[in-house]
């Protein structure tokens, strides 16, 4: 025989001893628990509480407690498993509200359930039926834990019908009432259902919001049993539903604290990076936790909050793959200008206080960037957008921009080099931006013509989104190349100023880009000027003889009506002397 | 913000923001508040208010609680103050309003997110207790609102309100080294009762009645220049007969203190003022129309 501590703490209230020995709740103590045993919670069950693995709801005339018994894993922390039962009633408080509360008892190891129960049928044994209910008027101090001993753990034979019954039915079982007539059996039947998995039951409860979570659930009444099928239902194949396994309490607080507006925690940040570190959660398990802080919603119809703005950042840097929905969100194709749109000034203020946080991250940056320039490339989204979040003061993509032009400008040369000794595009593997949007850019190399300069613009290849983004790009990672080398491709000529940035020294209109032949735009203005530079001798000797004609004809007149108005005179002093 | 408001042209919908706070003492009634602007019900033609939304999960789960509360008759749960202040639900809801004047298609957008603060907040500033109290003081310096509820039928504590929302104000103050002005809306609520009825239009005469040296204090912090202050009465519940009107609601328990009650007819509910503040807090700008019956 061996002695077991059984430890206990309670949901924390002011309580009213009311005159017939009851009590009732005149409010709650915050982030308290009372009547510990212990001098503290175990920190995975305070974590399991705070995921709501015990939560079940009490109708207020229910007069029987419910019960929740649960195996908690210990973390790499290097704690043990703990074992807890919760005792949960309906009590009210003086405002006639009625709520749960809920006694906890624990016992280490992953396999003490049933000496719990042992206890606690033992107490209710002794005290004439009742069981060890919430009682916040019992003053219970640290180190007056149960002392409890333990005869090796009973064989609880099942019979064969109980075994079929649970082989035929998927977690969570739901038992209507009076299935398991005991918490002794509840336990039992989990253990085997269970499987070696950790133990969870819930017995005697009227609702739990999340079935899923438990192994086997006797519902208190029939219509309980009704709700807890329904519910059961509609919680079957649902992929976007957190796993057990999983801190949802602690992601949905890092999440809500980083858009919340505050500074910006370490601990949240370990959070986010510790479950992708981890692959705790699916895209889709993702999605539906950002969903329930309002993404889709906001995607779906626009926030005037700038918390969207912020949870809509996050989202795109936790989930690449939506960075092109909110750049889209961003910025409309149609529709408002930059300055309209104040959830663009709300991100930028949070990807301050996120820059650096999330470095060791590198792919989910570089991934959301790939994807944003495809969509540049195929006009889903501005290149507005994509400037912004590549140049924007204080963009936690910002960082990684040099990586993609280094990108693109590998690719590129892969795609010359690759024509240039087989005449066909490199392999699709070996594309660092992917293969899909060098496509229409291998047809055209794939023409003869492809390398004397030619208008490639005539083979589909429409890359003019990238020649302005790259251009724009170009004062800060020296992306002129890449700009001049999208012009020609798209225009057939490259703007002179690209030009001159790209080959300054270049004396004629033609030089060779990432082994492409690019032409100089030449304007009627620079038409202009080049004809006078050309023929300057023969406009010159033209100008001169022009300038002399017209001289000498001025001077012609000029004298010549000097000499009219003389002999003018002379006929008037005539007449008048006539 | 308001500037905004009016710079649109008409036709437009516009979109106005709100990141507001909910706070009072225990049983003052703020989750019945927040369930009744959540369940709105179908506005008459002449109402402002087009329709009442969820935008993230905790506010679909607030509309649904709210059905299930006020028409089906189950009962409301005092809300715990979680351990952890980050949490507390955080209801996202989008108030639609039309346009006063102008084109009739234009509406107004306003995205709220209010966090309903356990009643135990207040009697912890009291005290200064409470292990997260810092926590939930940095919370409300990020809120560019604040709603006051108060029990209109609680003057006997204007004293302890005072004493409460004085620490508050002076903690806010130290929590957020931005000086920006806030806005606080005092609201008196349960104004279904008979007296708090008859003068619900007249909020700013019937708080300074009831509770004078709160309102003595909230004005010398306006006057102070930190605080925006404004006065509105709300009833959840609404009444029933217009000449001879009786609150809409029945007990469904009752002890010394307080009665907890549920809807009589939820097919008659017309609960008054409810978003009134919310709309002074988020612009600036009182619009008497949604203070009207």
């Amino acid at each position: 025989m061996a002695t077991v501590e059984i430890h206990e703490f309670s949901t924390g209230i002011n309580a009213e001893r009311l005159p017939d020995g009851g009590w009732r709740s005149r409010g709650f103590r915050v982030g308290e628990y009372m009547n510990l045993t212990l001098p503290y919670i175990p920190e995975t069950v305070k974590r399991a509480i705070a995921n709501k693995r015990f939560e079940v709801f009490k109708d207020r005339h229910s007069q029987e407690p419910s019960f929740v018994g649960r195996v908690v894993p210990s973390t790499e922390n290097g704690d043990h498993d703990w074992s807890v039962v919760a005792v949960v009633t309906s009590g009210q408080d003086e405002g006639g509200r009625s709520t749960s509360f809920y006694r906890y008892f624990l016992c280490e190891g992953g396999d003490s359930l049933w000496k719990i129960l042992a206890w606690m049928e033992h107490y209710q044994q002794q005290s004439g039926g009742k069981w060890p209910v919430f009682n916040p008027l019992a003053s219970k101090q640290v180190g007056e834990s149960h002392q409890w001993n333990v005869n090796p753990k009973p064989k609880f034979k099942l019979p064969d019908d109980w075994q079929s019954f649970l082989n035929a039915n998927q977690t969570p079982v739901i038992l209507s009432l009076g299935y398991a007539s005991n918490l002794k059996m509840i336990n039992a039947m989990a253990e085997v259902k269970a499987n070696g998995e950790q133990v969870s039951w819930a017995y005697n409860v009227e609702i739990i919001e999340r079935p899923y979570l438990f192994i086997i659930i006797q519902a208190a009444n029939e219509e309980s049993y009704q709700r807890l099928m329904q519910r059961r239902q509609g919680q079957a194949n649902n992929t976007r539903l957190v796993p057990l396994s999983v801190d949802e309490a602690a992601i949905k607080t890092a999440i809500n604290g980083l858009i919340g507006g505050s500074q910006v925690r370490d601990e949240w940040i370990q959070t986010i990076l510790a479950t992708l570190e981890g692959n705790q959660l699916t895209v889709e398990q993702w999605e539906a936790v950002f969903d329930a802080q309002g993404a889709g919603m906001a995607i779906k119809r626009g926030s005037a909050d700038p918390r969207m703005g912020r949870l809509l950042t996050l989202r795109a840097f936790v989930l690449p793959e939506t960075l092109l929905e909110f750049l889209g969100w961003l910025w409309p194709i149609e529709g408002r200008k930059k300055q309209e749109n104040p959830q663009i000034q709300a991100s930028q203020e949070f990807q301050s206080k996120l820059k650096n946080k999330f470095n060791q991250r590198q792919n989910h940056f570089t991934d959301g960037i790939k994807n944003a320039i495809k969509a540049v490339y195929k006009k889903r989204i501005p290149k507005a957008a994509v400037v912004w979040l590549l140049i924007a003061r204080g963009s936690i993509w910002a960082p990684y921009r040099r990586q993609i032009v280094e990108d693109v400008r590998t690719d590129l040369i892969a795609i010359n080099n690759s024509f240039s000794s087989k005449r066909t595009p490199p392999e699709p593997k070996d594309f660092k931006c992917g293969e899909s949007i060098w496509r229409d850019l291998c047809s055209g190399w794939q023409s003869s013509y492809y390398r004397y300069g030619a208008a490639y613009y005539r083979y589909g290849a429409d890359y003019k989104p990238f020649a302005e983004l790259f251009a724009e790009l170009g004062e800060y990672e020296l992306a002129f190349d890449l700009s001049a080398y999208f012009y020609q491709v798209s225009d057939g000529e490259v703007p002179k100023n690209i030009f001159k940035q790209v080959l300054p020294r270049e004396r004629s209109d033609e030089g060779t880009v990432l082994g492409m032949k690019v032409k100089r735009k030449i304007t009627i203005r620079d038409h202009c000027l080049r004809f006078v530079i050309k023929y300057a001798e023969i406009i010159l000797i033209i100008g001169f003889l022009l300038a002399s004609h017209v001289i000498a004809f001025s001077l012609g007149s000029i004298v010549g009506e000097n000499k009219g108005s003389e002999s003018g005179s002379v006929e008037e002093i005539k007449s008048e002397t006539d | 913000m308001f500037k905004d408001l009016f710079s649109q042209k008409s036709g437009q919908s516009q979109d106005i923001s709100g990141d507001i706070r909910v706070v009072g003492d225990r049983l003052s009634g703020k989750t019945t508040y927040l369930a009744a602007l959540a369940r709105w019900p179908k506005a008459g033609s002449s109402s402002l208010v087009e329709a009442v939304t969820a935008s993230n999960k905790n506010g679909e789960d607030l509309i649904e609680m709210a059905q299930n509360i006020l028409e089906q008759g189950e009962e409301l749960e005092p809300t715990g103050l979680p351990d952890e202040v980050l949490e507390m639900k955080n209801y996202g809801l989008r108030i639609v309003l039309r346009k006063q004047s102008g084109d009739q298609n234009a509406l107004v957008n306003l995205d709220l997110i209010c966090k309903d603060y356990a009643g135990e907040f207040i009697s912890d500033l009291l005290n200064q207790s409470g292990v997260q109290l810092q926590e939930y003081i940095q919370d409300c310096s990020l809120a560019t609102g604040m709603m006051l509820m108060i029990d209109g039928t609680a003057h006997r504590q204007d004293s302890q309100y005072v004493r409460g929302i004085d620490k508050l104000m002076v903690a806010l103050d130290r929590a957020d080294d931005r000086a920006r002005k806030r806005r606080i809306a005092m609201v008196l609520t349960k104004c279904e009762l008979a007296d708090l009825w008859i003068n619900r239009h007249r909020p700013r005469w019937r708080a300074s009645a009831r509770f004078p040296k709160l309102c003595e204090k909230l004005n010398s912090w306006q006057r102070f220049g930190a605080w925006e202050v404004d006065y509105f009465s709300v009833s959840a519940f609404g009444v029933l007969g217009n000449r001879f009107p009786r609150p809409n609601y029945k007990q469904i328990a009752r002890n010394r203190q307080a009665v907890a009650a549920v809807l009589e007819d939820p097919k008659r509910w017309r609960p008054f003022g409810l978003v009134s503040p919310i709309y002074w807090l988020c612009t600036g700008v009182r619009n008497t129309e949604l203070d009207k019956d």
